[in-house]
């Protein structure tokens, strides 16, 4: 699934948003630099909130294998499952996985409340 | 000695440290894959960790020289699966401490070697005798899986 679609079905599905996005730390950056940070910062968070679940989910589809790695391991650790997603599958077979997470996030009940005190980026 | 001229590999290839000839070594992997039996997503797997490694030569071996050798040879293994040697000419580091970074300690970069040992079954680091460095992996297929070509193509995107 392509960045654009996966961030449309996510937006869509959304009901709320929330993130700031700081200089360093930012999902919204082209830099995998500051993408990879916010992953760190939202995998330091004690429970991630609902746009960091939702952005987590938009690594899964990243180019870059670090990315997609730390992304799946943070959601992991949040929630105790994959979906079938692996880091290191070809494109094609994360798209499904990646169609999964969707699905879960866009059925979970809605925004969960952020517990981090963060800004959720 | 003549590297290129000694080796009994089934396929051997030599390219320079460009990171232009990253997609031509992954495309070559997978379709060997292919061919020796792995299905269309193992073999993207496997490309995927050797274009790991090559990145890993040319970042951290060579320094981001474009112009220096790398080697790779592939085998079929017995019993079905591959081999595949990667090596180098770049400077010489202790095996022992080639290991991925810790994986609490988020930053880009340095999960080359996480992500080869995960995908393949060997991952073998080791000193060459004259210079340079030498990776082994190995993937084997699943058991009960006749080697043979695998059927019909299928590109792995962006690995």
């Amino acid at each position: 699934m392509r960045r654009e679609t996966l961030t449309m079905a996510l937006f869509t599905a959304a009901l709320s948003s929330g993130c700031g996005g700081g200089p360093k730390a930012s999902f919204d950056s082209p830099d995998p630099l500051e993408r990879t940070l916010a992953i760190g910062q939202a995998a330091r968070a004690t429970r991630l909130n609902d746009e960091q679940l939702r952005e987590l989910i938009e690594s899964l589809d990243s180019v870059d294998p670090a990315e997609r790695l730390y992304a799946i391991r943070t959601l992991e650790r949040e929630t105790g499952q994959t979906l079938g997603y692996r880091h290191y599958d070809p494109e094609y077979v994360r798209e499904a996985a990646v169609e999964q997470w969707v699905q879960w996030w866009s059925t979970r009940g809605g925004p969960v409340a952020d517990t981090t005190g963060g800004d959720g980026s | 000695m003549n590297r290129d001229a000694h080796t009994d590999a089934h396929v051997h290839m030599r390219l320079i440290s460009d990171p232009r000839y990253l997609s031509g070594a992954r495309e070559l992997v997978t379709a060997l894959a292919r061919r020796l039996g792995f299905d269309e997503t193992t073999g993207c797997q496997i490309a995927l960790a050797v274009d790991e490694a090559l990145a890993n030569v040319m970042r951290h071996g060579y320094e981001g020289a474009t112009d220096r050798p790398i080697w790779i040879d592939i085998w079929p293994l017995e019993g079905g699966g591959l081999r595949l040697m990667i090596e180098d000419e770049a400077r010489q580091v202790d095996p022992d401490k080639i290991k991925g970074r810790d994986l609490e300690d988020i930053k880009p970069g340095g999960l080359g070697v996480h992500i080869i040992r995960e995908v393949m079954d060997v991952a073998k680091f080791e000193r060459r005798p004259e210079k340079g460095m030498r990776l082994t992996l190995e993937k084997r297929l699943p058991e009960g899986k006749p080697a043979g070509a695998s059927a019909g193509e299928r590109a792995c995107g962006d690995v």
